[in-house]
């Protein structure tokens, strides 16, 4: 195994998951530590120090949320959870708390490794000290952040103060999820977290603006009570 | 009709200052009084109206000129027909005929009621009494034309002795006109007094003439005799004994030597004379007590006819709360005391009431005293031998199966004890009142018992439905996975590579079933979150499509949802579930590469999506079983599985947030499902700023 694979924490307590997890992300080359409890998984954490970490959220003996709470205090070090679907309370709470993503179950291993990479450019990015990211493109979309423009296909598109800071920090964490209240606070400021439906519309406009069907997104995809994510690579 | 017509013509005004002149010598006098009344102000709430009603053809007309005074009073109203002796003897026709005008009354609103007694006016009044009745009407012509000895007609007496009550009399024309009731108790004793004198006069007469024929003189008294009964009779005891002493002296003056001087010469007249004296006594207590008695029957036979009216009523109440304001209203009325019902609580324990109409509910010693008789099933209380010190007499309400409570009744008025007859009656009613209260007990458990049953029904279809769709997915994991695990080196790659790929299916489609079945436990378990929010319909359809993904194959989706369209309201996941569902069918079934389209559209505070296919359309009288639990297709492609829980998901849903949902069948072919999400107000302002 080479040694400057990245290392991935597995946080899991049913063992045929961990299984897969292991199996699959083992083939694409990264080193995988496991733990079963949350206990045994600040432990891993603090002693390992891996470069990501896959966390249960209904783990037996503890609060996920809880572990993110302890973890972010004093590390940037990228969390996906794994939550059953239909939680979409809880994933909120995770994500507010300092979660970068998360993974509904039953998942495919492909939506996994894509998740993964999503979470570890975002943190290779944040960790170098290197010049800020000056633009950004998927597909047929490109944004200037220094300008502040916006091209389809090389054609500008104008958008408003507000609707570009709200595509600028989509772009910033593309391929992350994004919650309403993140995106609120970052936008709008502090003040306004209580209004979701602000985010909403103007995410509409967005639609309408961006996406050749704004009715059926290409780029600013919808996580149906959680928030919003544009799509990476 | 008959009805409308003469109400249309009759219609006079009360308050008309210059009403028509009546041409009737009676109404004239009332019509003087009438013009006093004219300034008065309007009529007081709460009045209830009775009308007399006979055989004769006047009557008709009576009644509905009362339906229409009751129409402007706004007042309930009663049609009493009260049975004499005379009235036993009507004939065919007149019977036919009371029987009609009883009908009229009745469609026209009024309460029907027939009661016996022995003169109208009394009947008439003591009814009016007991039901408190504020209005009388009756007619001016007397059913019964046949007079007592003193001429007066029913309307005099009526006004006479009615009181409190006002009485209306529909003179010729049709207008009830009101009677004023002159000062009374001086009339009274007067008409009593000179009866007497008439009697009297009249017994001597009588007695000359015979004196004259030659009748002896035992009979001569046997006259004056008749004379002290009748008084004593009609008039009272202090009447007849003055006509004893007067008979006696008028005897003695005119019939006995010496005439025309007062001496008593035979001590045998002092006999005659305490013997009519003694007479004229009796018959007065005798009367008094059969009066007494007929009151007492007439009273009893009123609270009884009072307790199956409540009976009646009791039947058509199912609320509890009703059930004990409605029987502690009419004991209230019909006893003339204030009366509380108490029913126990959970644990079998009376509580005191408070901010009862009835104060003493709220009293601790009163309460025990309840408790005390809903444990024993015995009357305690005021005027009974248990706990006589209480303010109220307390009355067990019990059926076969026990005691469901306890009627409590404080006499009005300081007289603090009720009778042991009323007591009796206090039990029957308690008795029915038990009867209906647990009755509505009954009602109401065997509403749950229902409830219960059904759910179990659906629990256990759902169970047979859910057990089978939930097999058949896991054996073909169970078949693969295993074949993979014992036979993989000999396998070839691409039969390895289908073998993965059911796996994977049925891995989805087993998924999607959970998903289904606890979208379903939540849902029928009534108590959904509906978490509803402001938010662009487009959004929730591009969820949804990204939801279906490579199932939607290729089928090419047509979206026509207006750049304008107002915000919905409603929770983004369950509605993203209905279209996830309603595109599942679409898919399921119509051909491959058939179009399927998703369309909005803004209604008046609603907003209604459709999504419709190219498929095989609903069968003809389906279009409601669809959303049915359990119910699938007949035509269902064979390997497109489901368990029919799909749309009866998103009828819930769209219930949920309070909208409709209806499937159609497409012209040209296929399904559209349409529902409609509606929207309370406006959704929030937002600060719109100013493009770059």
């Amino acid at each position: 195994m080479n040694s400057n694979a990245s290392c991935i924490a597995i946080i899991e307590d049913e063992a045929p998951i961990r299984r897969f997890l292991r199996a699959s992300l083992g083939a694409e080359g990264f080193r995988i530590v496991e733990a079963v409890t949350a206990n045994d998984g600040l432990r891993v954490i603090t002693q390992e120090r891996p470069d990501l970490v896959l966390l249960d959220l209904g783990l037996p003996d503890g609060d996920g949320v809880a572990i993110i709470h302890n973890v972010r205090q004093w590390s940037t070090l990228p969390i996906i959870v794994l939550s059953a679907r239909g939680d979409e309370k809880n994933k909120i709470i995770a994500l507010d708390a300092g979660a970068d993503d998360y993974l509904a179950k039953p998942f495919g291993v492909g939506e996994l490794l894509a998740r993964i990479r999503v979470a570890l450019r975002h943190a290779a990015r944040i960790n170098q000290d290197g010049p800020e990211q000056s633009s950004f493109q998927t597909g047929a979309m490109r944004v200037d952040f220094v300008s502040r423009q916006v091209f389809i296909s090389d054609e500008e598109v104008k958008l408003t103060k507000i609707e570009f800071d709200l595509l600028a920090i989509l772009a910033r964490n593309a391929g992350k999820v994004l919650t309403h209240r993140f995106l609120l606070k970052e936008v709008w400021g502090p003040h306004s977290v209580d209004e979701p439906h602000y985010v909403r519309v103007f995410m509409g406009n967005l639609r309408k603006k961006l996406e050749a069907t704004p009715s059926r997104p290409e780029y600013l995809l919808t996580e149906q009570g959680v928030g919003y994510r544009l799509k990476g690579d | 009709m008959e009805m409308s017509s003469n109400n249309k013509s009759r219609e006079v005004s009360l308050r008309e200052p210059n009403p028509r002149p009546p041409t009737d010598p009676v109404c004239k006098d009332v019509e003087m009084s009438l013009r006093e009344r004219i300034a008065e102000p309007a009529w007081p709430a709460n009045e209830r109206l009775l009308v007399c009603v006979g055989p004769s053809p006047t009557s008709a007309r009576v009644v509905r000129a009362a339906k229409r005074l009751s129409d402007r009073i706004d007042a309930e109203w009663i049609a009493l027909h009260v049975e004499t002796l005379r009235a036993l003897r009507m004939s065919e026709s007149d019977r036919q005929r009371l029987h009609q005008h009883l009908r009229l009354a009745e469609s026209l609103g009024a309460e029907i009621i027939q009661i016996s007694g022995e003169h109208l006016a009394t009947e008439l009044i003591e009814y009016a009494g007991s039901r408190n009745v504020t209005k009388i009407v009756v007619g001016k012509t007397d059913p019964h034309f046949h007079r007592q000895l003193f001429g007066r007609s029913l309307v005099e007496r009526l006004v006479r002795d009615s009181g409190n009550i006002d009485i209306f009399v529909v003179c010729g024309v049709d207008e009830p006109v009101m009677v004023e009731p002159p000062s009374r108790s001086r009339r009274l004793r007067l008409s009593t007094w000179l009866g007497t004198l008439l009697l009297l006069g009249a017994a001597t007469l009588v007695a000359l003439v015979f004196n004259a024929v030659g009748f002896t003189e035992a009979n001569l008294v046997m006259i004056y005799l008749l004379a002290v009964v009748f008084v004593a009779a009609r008039f009272g005891a202090l009447q007849s004994a003055v006509t004893s002493f007067a008979a006696v002296l008028l005897f003695n003056v005119l019939f006995t030597t010496p005439y025309y001087q007062v001496t008593v010469h035979d001590t045998q007249y002092l006999f005659t004379f305490s013997v009519m004296l003694v007479v004229g006594l009796l018959a007065s207590m005798l009367t008094v007590r059969v009066r007494y008695q007929a009151e007492v029957a007439r009273r009893n036979e009123r609270r009884m006819e009072a307790l199956y009216r409540l009976s009646r009523r009791l039947i058509a109440i199912s609320d509890r709360r009703q059930l004990v304001d409605e029987v502690e209203r009419t004991v209230a009325e019909v006893f003339d005391v204030h009366a509380v019902v108490f029913l126990p609580d959970e644990d079998r324990r009376i509580r005191p009431i408070i901010g009862h109409p009835a104060t003493f509910a709220a009293g601790a010693s009163e309460c025990a005293a309840a408790q005390w008789v809903f444990d024993h099933n015995q009357m305690a209380g005021t005027g009974t031998n248990t706990q006589p010190g209480t303010t109220a007499l307390y009355v067990p309400m019990a059926t076969p199966n026990g005691v469901i409570g306890v009627l409590a009744v404080q006499a009005e008025g300081g007289q603090t004890q009720l009778s042991p007859d009323v007591q009796q009656l206090l039990d029957t009613y308690a008795t029915q009142i038990a009867f209906a209260i647990e009755r509505d007990q009954l009602a109401r458990q065997s509403q749950q018992a229902e409830l219960q049953i059904e759910t179990e029904k659906m629990r256990s279809s759902l169970l047979s439905a859910v057990s089978h769709d939930l097999r058949t997915p896991l054996a073909a994991i169970a078949g693969a996975g295993s074949s993979l695990a014992q036979a993989f080196e000999s396998l070839a790659p691409h039969t390895r590579a289908e073998l993965l790929e059911t796996i994977c299916d049925e891995s989805d489609r087993l998924s999607r079933l959970v998903e289904n079945l606890l979208h379903m436990t939540r849902l029928s378990g009534g108590r959904i979150d509906v978490n509803r929010q402001w938010q662009p319909v487009d959004e929730v359809i591009g969820s949804a499509l990204n939801r279906m993904g490579p199932q939607l194959h290729d089928h090419p989706i047509n979206i026509d949802v207006p750049d304008d369209l107002p915000l919905g309201q409603f929770d983004d996941v369950l509605i993203e579930q209905l279209l996830v569902n309603l595109l599942d069918n679409a898919v399921k079934y119509s051909d491959e590469a058939s179009p399927i389209e998703i369309r909005a559209e803004p209604l008046l505070s609603r907003i209604a999506i459709e999504v419709s296919d190219r498929g095989r359309g609903l069968i003809e009288g389906d279009q409601q079983r669809v959303f049915d639990m359990f119910y699938r297709g007949a035509d269902a492609k064979p390997d497109r599985r489901g368990t029919g829980l799909g749309l009866a998901i998103c009828k819930a849903i769209v219930t949920a947030h309070g909208g409709t949902i209806q499937a159609t069948n497409r012209p040209g072919g296929g399904t559209i499902v349409c529902f409609e999400l509606p929207y309370e107000g406006s959704p929030p302002k937002l600060d719109i700023e100013e493009a770059e």
